[in-house]
């Protein structure tokens, strides 16, 4: 079961986020601002952030940057914003990017392959010391070139 | 102010108490506090004070005054099932203490046997106790109906002004509007739920300046009474009083900076007087004018707050008369003749003549240490010399020559005709110079037959013996009409000379205009109004589509239209005008210069040809003004362009973000809900449910909020009016903010009257209103709903306790899309007040900000009352 931190300033998607990401046996935290989910991940790692880019206090790409200056852990944005900030957002240190409105499959399933990718080390940089959990077909899965894991 | 009405003012009689009145513009403004701070000091000085009667509205400083104070019971008493408690005045005459407090003079009483307290006073200050009390300036009986149509409240507690005009002092405890306002924000006057309708209008500082100064007029009165009675004692007379306006005439010479100096001063000492300086430029003669000296005057006038004008004009005094008449000026300011003695006997001089001539306006004649030293003026001529030169040069003619004949005559031994004609020659030549070419031909003629009379042989006979005096008569002539001709072509070239430096003058000063900016071509065109004395000065333009059908660019006619003249088809606008009034098309006016398409059209009379040429420049002048002015309007349009672009992109971004926001809780839940395999347990189901529910909610929200944007914006937006209750409104606005768990407190008096407002609109606007209060007021201080009726509105106030808004922002935050990008998620696009605002003022109401006392925001829905109410139902503004 992998620890996984919604960083969203809506409460709604937050409630309908926490219940399936339980419901598919994660262990869920959230956080409604951009600061807290950078002391958090300092104190309590988290195995995956998903996060908003508009949040209240800093912008997304901003906690981004912060959190790639100490730690890998993988970070899914989610986000209304299309275009040059899905670029921005990716080249900062974000490993995936899903656009709102989503269906939930789509998020478990980019859940999933983050996940594979991490575990088959295929990150350089810091990184919380997590045994691999998949098997190695699900490692060459992922490095499968005719899959590619960004598609949206 | 009736000195002698049947209450007189009360002699001190001895034994009687004295009483002092603390008076105040309105509630707040600190009387009960002074009134306190007085006991005080009475007390440290040994007097003995009690307090018999006294509110502190729960202000705490001013509680804190009542510590060290003997406080007396006060009585309680029934009254329609009510308990009151009131002033104890038995108790207090038993008590006989040397200083009672009272407060609120003009309060009614119960069961005291009085109907007011100033009569409970009455009987305090008869035992010989001297009482100290407040009044509020509305509550004088005098001003009833003045503070009713200032205040809109009428005032059912008053005090007759004979009681306070007869206190032994009365004392105005005063405050500016704006700090008593204030200290109405800081909650230091009422506590946030006492203000309802009627106080929140009661202390708007329109309202507040009008009764303060109600309440110092009122307290001058008092002290004009006792200043006309020392009047009279002393034999003073009554001073007059009105509005002034100071005209300072200058010439262009340095004792100007004294006058408007000296002007300045008149003007100072007359409140809200005007200063206007003049210079009158002659049109057909030098002027003696440096343009360095005027500006600089002209500078030290627009320093002092005065006007600088320039007006043309021949005769000076009549051109200053004229332009001070115009400009109905009270006084007139000019300088002593600048000119010697000598020349003074020879004319009276411009300050004579102009006090001569001034008929109501004063005029003051200020010395300068210029005097003497004035320029002497050259003759002049415009068109030759003026009739008065040439009449004058005729006089000396008519005496020099008699004068001439009867002295040579009596010289006739001792004088040849060489000198004899040789006199005659001069005397020509004087008339010349005085008066011109037609004199002095006059002269000649006439010269040349005196001689031949008188001088030439045979005397006494209009005959020539010798030819040699044939000749020397007929050289005279020559001579005589040669010098004068000269003598004429010079003041010619004087007049030519003196007219081009006045033009040039005229000129350089509306090149300055020009340079000044902004508003160039109104001042350009008061400028030729003035120089040129027209009633108005209108630059016209020439619009190619009549104002009527301005259609497409390229679009054919329907059907051929009958051939006009281009002048016909074409409309004109009035680009700027000055004096009224303005002419609409070029025919209108007495004079014209078309430059271009614009035409400068003077009112007034026809010009002269030879003032056109000045005119023309002006013109230019005028046209350069206004591209001025449109290069700077198109450069300053320019910059908001880009702006526009960027904030676009942005508020796109925030329209977009709030959108996809809900959309995608709903979207999230929805999809999980169908996704196969998961075991949904019923909680789960039915949270999920409920998030897609409430997600769908708040799109649903801002769609509408969207459509009613711009149906308002596109004036399309159904209004139906009909009676309704607040009641009826208010909890199905709670029970959609879902404020079952958020507390809202409520104060509908049970008398409210029905609005005339359309349902719909008035829940949207409550909602808003009321779910902004949930969200910034802090957990242990609900948001309060107030409703008060004030006239034929019905007043709601949404009273929150958070952070409030400072009131520079006030205008801010009701404007639409006023939140850009998609950082904030608490307060949407911004079209919550801007939507609120907007329906509020199509059903014919208001929504405005105010401070709620003691911080926070109080948003105040005003709304048309559906009928209005039997009898009055006023709440009165008392102090408390």
């Amino acid at each position: 079961m992998s620890v996984v931190l919604v960083v969203d300033d809506e409460p709604q998607l937050l409630r309908a986020l926490a219940i399936t990401l339980t419901a598919s046996g994660h262990e869920v935290r959230t956080a409604a601002t951009g600061w807290r989910p950078l002391a958090e991940v300092a104190a309590r790692p988290p195995d995956l952030v998903i996060l908003d880019l508009g949040l209240p206090d800093i912008d997304g790409a901003e906690v981004i940057a912060r959190l790639r200056h100490d730690s890998g852990v993988p970070i899914i944005v989610l986000s209304g914003r299309t275009g040059g900030d899905k670029v921005a957002a990716l080249d900062a240190g974000a490993d995936d990017y899903v656009t709102k409105p989503f269906g939930i499959e789509e998020l478990l399933a980019r859940i999933r392959a983050v996940t594979r990718r991490v575990a088959c080390g295929d990150r350089s940089g810091p990184r919380t010391a997590r045994p691999c959990a998949s098997t190695s077909t699900a490692c060459a899965a992922s490095s499968n070139p005719t899959r590619p894991a960004r598609d949206t | 102010m009736g000195a002698g009405s049947e209450h007189d003012p009360a002699p001190h009689r001895p034994g009687r108490g004295k009483l002092r009145i603390y008076l105040g513009a309105a509630p707040g403004v600190g009387k009960t506090y002074a009134m306190l701070n007085e006991a005080h000091r009475r007390l440290d000085r040994g007097a003995d004070v009690v307090v018999a009667l006294v509110e502190t509205h729960g202000r705490p400083k001013t509680a804190a005054l009542l510590d060290d104070l003997e406080v007396l019971p006060r009585r309680t008493v029934e009254y329609r099932g009510a308990h009151f408690t009131e002033l104890d005045v038995a108790g207090v005459l038993a008590r006989r203490p040397e200083v009672a407090l009272v407060d609120e003079l003009a309060h009614s009483t119960v069961g005291n046997g009085t109907q007011k307290r100033w009569q409970d006073v009455e009987q305090l200050l008869d035992a010989g106790i001297d009482v100290l009390s407040t009044v509020n300036v509305q509550h004088l009986e005098s001003l009833n109906d003045v503070v009713e149509r200032i205040t809109g409240v009428p005032q059912r507690e008053t005090v007759p002004d004979e009681v306070v005009r007869s206190a032994d002092q009365v004392e105005l405890v005063d405050i500016a509007p704006e700090a008593l306002r204030r200290r109405m924000a800081h909650g230091n006057v009422y506590a946030a739920d006492r203000i309802d309708a009627a106080l929140g209008n009661y202390f708007r500082i329109g309202n507040l300046t009008a009764l303060r100064e109600l309440a110092l007029l009122w307290l001058a009165g008092k002290v004009d009474e006792q200043l006309d009675r020392y009047r009279n004692e002393h034999g003073i007379a009554a001073t007059w009083e009105t509005r002034e306006r100071v005209v300072v005439a200058l010439t262009g010479g340095n004792e100007g900076d004294t006058l408007i100096r000296r002007a300045a001063r008149i003007a100072d000492r007359n409140t809200g007087a005007d200063l206007l300086a003049v210079h009158v430029v002659s049109s057909d003669g030098l002027t003696g004018a440096d343009p360095a000296t005027l500006s600089r005057q002209r500078v030290l006038v627009e320093n002092l707050g005065g006007t600088y004008h320039q007006v043309v004009g021949d005769d000076i005094s009549r051109s200053l008369l004229t332009f001070a008449r115009a400009e109905n000026a009270t006084q007139l300011v000019l300088g002593a003749s600048r000119r010697g003695r000598p020349a003074q006997i020879l004319s009276p001089g411009t300050g004579v003549t102009t006090t001569a001539l001034s008929g109501s306006i004063d005029v003051h004649l200020v010395t300068h240490d210029q005097i003497g030293r004035g320029r002497r003026r050259l003759p002049r001529l415009s068109a030759g010399l003026t009739l008065r030169r040439r009449l004058l040069g005729a006089t000396v003619a008519a005496v020099l020559l008699p004068l001439l004949t009867f002295v040579l005559t009596d010289l006739r031994g001792s004088l040849n005709l060489t000198s004899d004609v040789l006199l005659f020659l001069l005397g020509v030549v004087a008339v010349a110079l005085v008066g011109g070419v037609w004199p002095a031909v006059a002269a000649a003629v006439t010269g040349s037959l005196l001689i031949n009379y008188y001088f030439v042989p045979p005397l006494h006979e209009f005959t020539i013996a010798e030819r040699n005096n044939a000749f020397a008569i007929a050289a005279f002539v020559a001579v005589a009409l040669m010098v004068s001709a000269v003598v004429d072509l010079a003041a010619r070239r004087t007049g030519q000379a003196a007219r081009a430096a006045a033009e040039a003058e005229v000129l350089s000063t509306a090149a300055g205009d020009v340079l000044r900016g902004e508003w160039a071509l109104p001042a350009l065109l008061d400028r030729v109004r003035e120089t040129f004395g027209m009633t108005s000065a209108t630059l016209l333009e020439r619009a190619e589509n009549p104002p009527a059908g301005p259609g497409p660019p390229g679009r054919v006619p329907a059907a051929p239209e009958p051939i006009r003249s281009a002048a016909d088809r074409a409309g004109w606008t009035v680009v700027a005008a000055s004096g009224t009034p303005p002419c609409a098309r070029p025919e209108q006016g007495d004079t014209e210069v078309p430059i271009d398409d614009l035409h400068l059209v003077l009112r007034g009379r026809v010009l002269p040809a030879e003032d056109r040429r000045v005119l023309a420049a002006f013109a230019a002048q005028a046209v350069v003004a206004l591209r001025q002015r449109r290069l700077a309007d198109a450069a300053a349009e320019a910059g908001p362009l880009a702006e526009v672009d960027r904030t676009r992109t942005a508020l796109l971004a925030a329209v977009s973000h709030d959108l996809r926001t809900p959309l995608a809780s709903a979207k999230a839940s929805v999809t999980a809900l169908r996704s196969p395999g998961v075991p949904w347990k019923d909680a789960e189901r039915a949270e999920l449910l409920a998030t897609a529910d409430e997600s769908l909610d708040q799109l649903t929200r801002l769609v509408n909020n969207l459509l009613d944007m711009s149906r308002l914006q596109a004036g399309a937006l159904a209004v139906q009016p009909a009676r309704i209750g607040v009641d009826d409104v208010l909890p199905a606005v709670l029970r959609e903010l879902g404020a079952a768990s958020l507390p809202v407190r409520l104060r509908l008096p049970y008398d409210l009257p029905e609005l005339y407002a359309d349902p719909g609109l008035l829940e949207r606007i409550l909602a808003n209103l009321v779910g902004n209060a949930l969200r910034h007021s802090p957990a242990d201080r609900p948001p309060l709903v107030s409703g008060s009726a004030f006239g034929d509105r019905v007043e709601l106030r949404v009273v929150d306790r958070g952070p409030g808004v400072e009131e520079a922002d006030w205008h801010r935050i009701f404007v639409p899309f006023q939140r850009l990008g998609d950082r904030d998620n608490t307060t949407g696009v911004g079209l919550g007040l801007a939507l609120s605002r907007g329906l509020a003022e199509a059903m014919g109401g208001t929504l405005e900000p105010e401070h709620t006392p003691g911080g926070g925001l109080t948003m105040v829905l005003a709304l048309p009352a559906a009928a209005v109410p039997a009898g009055p139902r006023h709440e009165e503004v008392v102090d408390g």
